[in-house]
């Protein structure tokens, strides 16, 4: 039904953090983004969410495995090819403060990249980032101010004026929301589902916050210490969840209503250092179900009810 | 010349420092000046009006026979006979006494007879920093109307090595901090960017560089090519270049990880522009720190070499000689006097000027 257009193949990144160790960020990691879905990734913090991401958009050169966009293999372009495959993909970061030079007026950020890939003429590309500004709800006497006189939801917005500039085909949005006030976030989400509704672009939105991710995905990635443990329809995956991580997670959302509450399994610990995974699942340490045998074999993503994988071997296989 | 916002408040901020704005109209003045030594102090007339011609001896060379003279070499303007012959229009008496047909032509006739007049303007100093002072006295002579800062020990002007010899501090220091900060910028700025095994090369390489002798090298180098101006300025930038790399790479290695960073990379934007566009000027602050020690610590260098003997050529309006002079001839105080002034005088100014500077791009004052 659906055309696959990013696609990674058990992607891996390990960090050397000196000293002969290392640090296994994202293992084995296998995707597909359709084309004009949202794919949300969730997990907790350093699980690799934001590697991945980094990934995706090649900002790191993954250890093993590989990446394809649109059905060409793209893990080991440079150059000339990089830089055109580049206006594919691009990404909206958490903080929106950093992540605009503090130097750099409005409309120069967003003209930045037209300016780097030469389109059209001086004007042309004054008058796009014009639209852009607009079409980000931004009004346009903004375009000349600095960041630091924009507040924080200005400033995604502008953050992903920019990210919009050269008509990507995939927009990477790394916790997007997170840094905002919750009152702004709303608008920030709504512009990024009006805008995938318009333009049809793919999103891969990492968040750890899953009442937004109920609001905003298609379909979700639950991952733990670099793997994925379970994958499916947003509303499948968080109304009724396999893995048991998946469920910890969500019974760690608080619940509005009295009457609705859950019986709790609440996580206990930290998450296994990454440093030193444990043998096995990696989530064991952790589980309230885990049984030896979990301890010896890394379990596999596998198919578990209609369009669910999750990676747990007590959970049958379906 | 629109400024930003931003360094128009560095800008209020530098102006509000009295001291600094102070220092920098003084040394302006001074090096502003200094830039035309020539027509301050020098032994050639600035214009020359002979027979109704006009000549210009600062730019141009013109023999003594131009004048009337016997001589086919240049014109020696400071003696009394050419003086005679410019100012009587070519008469040929004046080899015999021009003092007085200097003072006879000035009614425009000599003797009854109507000559062409001519004349001269001086520099209100008549002495180039290598003319000899001539008449009576042992070397070096104290101040006197002519000279006004006494002569150095071959008789030389010491105001005239002076305004000489501040051009060429100023511009040595200038021209070895401009170049070795550039340098020193980009090497700094390609460490940083890249880090991990470039990083780690390039500062092996600089801890060996920087731990060389470099005034021994200086010395050495001098011995066998021969001492000239641009060798050592060569030579100076060639060890003054590591000063600024350390604090451009630290900048740089904090920059790389910023977001704005990864977006401009995400952007497909070169690693040239991201480095110059995007880091650069967030190592600015740190950069013109760092940059009147350079400056002082030229000028420091030129000095300790003259005043060791082994900097510029000897002929060289020099201020570091001077001061060597000045610990030879102990019973000729003008000259110490001069050269510690002198270079009180230029120190303090930069250091007020850049205190300024440093001040006014302290971002805790900026962002008040």
């Amino acid at each position: 039904m659906s055309e696959a257009l990013l696609e990674t193949k058990e992607l891996s990144k390990t960090f050397n953090i000196g000293k002969g160790k290392s640090l296994k960020a994202v293992s084995d990691v296998s995707l597909t983004l359709n084309k004009g879905e949202t794919l949300a990734i969730v997990g907790e913090s350093g699980c690799g969410k934001s590697t991945l991401a980094r990934l995706l958009l090649r900002l790191e050169q993954a250890t093993s495995g590989g990446i394809e966009f649109d059905g060409n293999d793209i893990s080991e372009i440079s150059g000339a090819v990089e830089k055109q495959w580049r206006r594919n993909v691009q990404m909206v970061f958490q903080d929106p403060y950093t992540s605009l030079n503090p130097r750099m007026i409005a409309h120069d950020a967003i003209r930045e990249p037209l300016d780097n890939y030469a389109e059209g003429t001086k004007q042309e590309r004054n008058q796009k980032a014009h639209d852009l500004l607009h079409r980000v709800g931004l009004n346009v006497d903004f375009g000349q101010r600095y960041p630091h006189e924009l507040s924080g939801g200005q400033c995604q917005r502008l953050g992903i004026a920019r990210a919009l500039a050269l008509n990507p085909k995939v927009l990477v949005a790394d916790e997007p929301v997170s840094a905002l006030d919750v009152s702004i976030q709303a608008q920030v989400l709504n512009l990024m589902m009006d805008l995938q509704a318009d333009l049809g672009i793919s999103i891969v939105f990492v968040s750890h916050d899953l009442s937004v991710v109920r609001h905003i995905s298609d379909r979700v990635i639950v991952m733990y210490l670099g793997r994925i443990v379970e994958e499916g329809p947003a509303d499948i995956v968080l109304d009724t969840p396999s893995h048991p991580y998946t469920k910890a997670l969500l019974d760690s959302v608080p619940i509005d209503h009295p009457s609705k509450r859950r019986s709790k399994t609440l996580l206990s610990g930290e998450v296994a250092s990454p440093l030193n995974p444990p043998s096995g699942c990696a989530f064991r340490t952790r589980c309230p179900v885990a049984t030896d045998q979990c301890a010896q074999t890394i379990p596999k993503l596998r198919s578990v009810g209609p369009k669910v994988s999750a990676a747990c071997i007590l959970l049958e296989s379906k | 010349m629109i400024l930003s916002p931003l360094n128009q408040r560095r800008l209020s901020n530098f102006k509000a420092n009295k001291r600094a704005t102070w220092s920098l109209m003084i040394f302006t003045v001074l090096f502003v000046l200094s830039l035309f030594a020539e027509f301050l102090a020098n032994d050639k007339p600035i214009l020359v009006q002979y027979r109704g011609s006009y000549y210009t001896p600062i730019f141009n060379f013109y023999p003594e026979t131009e004048f009337g003279g016997d001589f086919r070499t240049e014109a020696v303007y400071r003696y009394s006979e050419v003086e005679c012959l410019i100012k009587t229009g070519g008469l040929i008496d004046c080899f015999d006494d021009p003092e007085s047909y200097i003072e006879d032509a000035k009614d425009g006739e000599i003797n009854g007879e109507a000559i062409e007049k001519g004349w001269m303007i001086w520099p209100p100093i008549r002495y180039s920093y290598n003319t000899q002072v001539e008449g009576p006295g042992a070397a070096p002579s104290p101040p006197t109307k002519q000279n006004w800062l006494g002569t150095d020990d071959t008789k030389r002007d010491v105001t005239a090595r002076v305004i000489y010899g501040f051009r060429l501090s100023i511009l040595f220091a200038l021209i070895v901090t401009g170049v070795s900060s550039v340098i020193g910028i980009i090497a700094g700025a390609i460490q940083g960017f890249f880090g991990g095994r470039t990083d780690l090369i390039f500062q092996r390489v600089l801890e060996i560089w920087s731990s060389m002798p470099s005034l021994y090298v200086i010395i050495i180098l001098f011995a066998i090519l021969g001492r000239s101006f641009w060798l050592l300025v060569f030579v100076t930038i060639l060890f003054g270049w590591p000063a600024l790399t350390g604090v451009v790479r630290a900048e740089f290695l904090r920059a790389r990880n910023f977001e704005y960073i990864r977006a401009a990379r995400a952007l497909g934007v070169s690693n040239w522009t991201i480095m110059f566009r995007h880091m650069l000027p967030n190592a600015m602050v740190a950069t013109v720190t760092m940059l009147p020690f350079i400056m002082t610590g030229a000028i420091g260098t030129l000095a300790s070499l003259d005043f060791l003997g082994f900097g510029l050529p000897t002929s060289s309006p020099s201020l570091g000689e001077l001061t060597a002079q000045a610990k030879q001839n102990l019973q000729a105080p003008w000259l110490g006097f001069t050269a510690f002034f002198v270079y009180a005088i230029m120190l303090s100014l930069l250091v007020f000027i850049f205190e300024g500077i440093r001040d006014a791009f302290d971002p805790r004052k900026t962002f008040q």
